[in-house]
């Protein structure tokens, strides 16, 4: 602490405050956030410990860099550089115009912080507005990784559906799905799009199922063709049908491109929905008008009370998502590892993000990526036939090792496996379940 | 997370020689702190017993424990954390960070510092938080009758000693790896007539697999894991599993560098690749065969009394003297000048 120079506070959380410091050698501008070790009793927070395991390993100029850990009296302090404002205070100053060129060059920013997220094999689950701090250069980085996780390992287990503040978070997880992918993190983005629209939120929910109410009004309620297996997941519920109206009469002075690309953003499937690939290569990035570049957005407005994250309000994050601390435990078996390989394991394999020839240097031992991934051959062996429904038994034993080796899924086997995913879980008894405080 | 980019390949592996140079030169600061306490014990009281009820003889002294001695500790201790995972069942992930949070943290720090005990459970825990396996303390604890509150006050100091990097990469993920890729190469021989790979039973694979397993287990209490990268260890591991059952393990190998030359930028020729690797995996070997001697209860605890009567007088120590400053200077000593934890806490920890 002695290297830093206090500066004012910028929030207070549910874990301790924020502030902001100068490094005294350097002259860097930082913000500290405190984290209260005190008594707990499960000795350092598991939202903390994700962070600094997560953002100690990535370097990327779309993510918030931890500069610095350090323990200091009962408190351990996390340094970050700091950053003046973030996109919900841009959304929401009234006095701010947000050109449509502005739009695209924040959500290439936005996604360019997804690709980043998913290239390291995190999925961030809470993405939303205030997570994107902005500087007053014009750059934007994704902060908070409290919920964040790791996936893509068949070990890895079950993953909790209590992530996402209720107004980003996707309908499949909504319906309680406990096998997802970086998907989760494309809703959210695809929400962030309209909001940027909009500038106000566009599924405002008051509780999880008006939540889902409002997605289906814009959005329709899905049908077999349009999400198959989505009735399979543990907590649905049967909205009455509605078909979408145009989102053209949502977005007024939206360009088509955009709402095309909007559109496959949300796509209530999360087998269909865009990956961040081929959201970045989508034409909307290349037509007219180009992005404005960084050094030429609006100037965000300076946070007055604001802390360097929205979740440090002791807000909407927690509210949102009370069971994170107590959830993906145990390792909650194999089947369920299968399951994840689908978006994982068209990532791994052909390498969008994590090409076959990083996989395949050995001299440089770089098993690990493939390695998550090929446990899948411990599945193959427990996945015999008979313990599986008809559908997925064949989607799983047939094709397995090809299909994890070859480029990609097909999207429809990625639906079933997901849609069925849960409840192959639920069967299933584990040896782990005693472990697993979920 | 690529390793290539990792804090594990960046920060987490040394030469043999960087690594006897990082520990002998804490050995000897503990050694000389030690030498210290021990001068100044005896100056004030020539006559008096020493810590052990024993009488002192002149010009005795208590002899701090060799490196290779620490290594045996830290070996037992090792074997422990395996025991204890396959109690709790946790996945490999867990017992390779767990034991690859112990060796590391004992790069920086002394078994005269911190007990190796408390600290393996400490890694242990920490070890099943970061994997996502997680286990409550009070359960952990109570399964092996410990105390909580040691490992939760201990969560800090372990977390700074890692210097906070805690995604580790195991050689039993890269090996589960391997034997996918055999099984999918063997498939694609399936109908060409190069059948290299087809004189290998399924059976022989399975049981391969197992002793692989055994091996990148028996890896993992050497250091082995801190001079070579996972996959590497994975390899050697696997050819290992290949000897038990008599299986030809050229071939594969063969393939796995093919495959590997055919996807690196770089185009190495195969016979490089092949050649580079066999010669990694041949001193991997050395390291298994010592992985795979068990430290005895007894061996460990001859090292372990040593170690606590060291403790015991650098305890002493700082007790008989005006507390606050004899004990940051002592304490200080032991841990370089680095320390930022406050004297309170570091004397509880070191009294046990």
């Amino acid at each position: 602490m002695e290297h830093y120079e206090k500066g004012e506070k910028l929030g207070q959380g549910q874990f301790g405050v924020v502030i902001k410091a100068r490094h005294i050698e350097t002259g860097q501008i930082v913000a500290i956030k405190k984290i209260h070790l005190g008594n707990a009793k499960e000795g350092i927070n598991m939202t903390a410990l994700r962070e600094i395991k997560l953002l100690r390993e990535i370097d990327n100029p779309f993510i918030v860099r931890l500069l610095d850990v350090f323990p200091h009296k009962r408190n351990l302090s996390l340094v970050y550089e700091y950053m003046d404002s973030d996109l919900e205070c841009l959304i929401r100053d009234r006095a701010t115009i947000i050109s449509p060129a502005d739009v695209k060059s924040y959500m290439q920013m936005v996604l360019q912080s997804l690709l980043a997220c998913k290239q390291h094999w995190v999925l961030h689950r809470d993405i939303k507005p205030s997570n994107f701090l902005i500087s007053m250069q014009g750059g934007m980085k994704l902060t908070d990784f409290g919920l964040a996780r790791m996936f893509g390992s068949p070990e890895s287990g079950r993953y909790t559906h209590q992530v996402f503040t209720r107004w980003y978070r996707p309908p499949e997880l909504l319906f309680g799905s406990t096998c997802y992918g970086p998907a989760c993190d494309m809703w959210a983005a695809g929400c962030i799009f309209a909001e940027l629209l909009l500038r106000r939120a566009w599924f405002p929910g008051d509780t999880d199922l008006d939540q889902l109410g409002k997605i289906f009004q814009a959005l329709g309620t899905p049908s077999q063709d349009s999400w198959p297996g989505c009735a399979c997941l543990p907590q649905y519920v049967e909205f009455q049908t509605t078909t979408a109206p145009p989102l053209r009469n949502t977005f007024r002075q939206a360009s088509e491109d955009a709402l095309a690309l909007l559109a496959l953003m949300v796509a209530l499937d999360p087998g269909r929905r865009i990956s961040v690939e081929d959201a970045l290569a989508h034409p909307y990035f290349r037509a007219d008008p180009k992005p404005t570049l960084p050094e030429q957005l609006p100037k965000p407005p300076v946070r007055a009370h604001n802390p360097l994250n929205q979740s440090f309000k002791g807000g909407s994050v927690l509210q949102a998502a009370p069971a994170v601390h107590s959830e993906d435990a145990g390792p909650a078996g194999d089947l369920n590892g299968k399951a994840l390989h689908l978006e994982p394991a068209s990532a791994a394999v052909n390498g969008d993000g994590v090409p076959n020839q990083k996989r395949l240097k050995i001299e440089n031992g770089d098993y690990s990526s493939i390695a998550s991934l090929s446990e899948g051959e411990e599945l193959h062996e427990k996945i015999r036939p008979g313990n599986l429904s008809g559908d997925l038994q064949k989607q799983v034993s047939a094709d397995e090792l090809k299909a994890l080796q070859e480029i990609g899924f097909e999207a429809g086997s990625t639906r079933h496996i997901i849609s069925h995913g849960d409840q192959r879980l639920k069967k299933r008894k584990l040896n782990f379940d005693e472990h697993d405080h979920g | 997370m690529n390793f290539e980019t990792s804090s594990h390949s960046k920060r987490w592996l040394f030469t043999p020689e960087e690594l006897a140079s990082v520990r002998e030169e804490r050995h000897q600061r503990v050694a000389q702190a030690l030498a210290k306490v021990q001068g100044e014990a005896q100056a004030q009281q020539p006559e008096a017993p020493q810590s052990n009820g024993q009488p002192a003889k002149k010009g005795k002294k208590l002899r701090p424990p060799s490196l290779a001695d620490e290594a045996v500790l830290l070996k037992y201790y090792k074997g422990r954390v395996q025991e204890m995972c396959r109690a709790f069942g946790f996945p490999a992930k867990v017992q390779a960070a767990a034991i690859t949070f112990l060796a590391r943290f004992y790069l920086r720090h002394s078994p005269l510092e911190h007990d190796v005990k408390n600290i393996m459970l400490a890694c242990l825990y920490l070890a099943g938080k970061v994997e996502e396996a997680y286990i409550g303390a009070e359960e952990m604890c109570k399964r092996l009758q410990q105390q909580e509150e040691t490992l939760l006050n201990l969560e800090p100091q372990v977390l700074q000693g890692l210097g906070f990097d805690l995604i580790t990469y195991s050689p039993h993920s890269a090996l589960a790896g391997f034997f996918m890729d055999l099984r999918a190469m063997k498939e694609a021989q399936h109908d060409s007539s190069s059948a290299a790979l087809q004189d290998i039973t399924e059976q022989q694979i399975g049981d391969a697999k197992k002793a692989a397993r055994a091996a990148a287990d028996a890896l993992m209490l050497t250091d082995a894991p801190l001079l070579f990268p996972p996959g590497q260890l994975a390899l050697a591991a696997m050819r290992s599993g290949f000897n038990k059952v008599k299986a030809n393990f050229t071939g594969v190998l063969a393939e796995i560098a093919r495959k590997a030359g055919a996807a690196s930028a770089a185009q190495a020729p195969r016979e490089d690749i092949c050649g580079t690797l066999k010669a990694a995996i041949s001193s991997i070997d050395a390291f298994g065969a010592e992985g795979s001697q068990a430290v005895s209860a007894e061996e460990a605890r001859k090292v372990d009394r040593r170690v606590k009567a060291c403790q015991g007088l650098i305890a002493k120590a700082t007790v008989d003297k005006p507390v606050k400053q004899q004990q940051t200077q002592v304490q200080s000593e032991l841990n370089g000048a680095s320390t930022t934890e406050p004297p309170s806490k570091r004397l509880k920890l070191d009294d046990i």
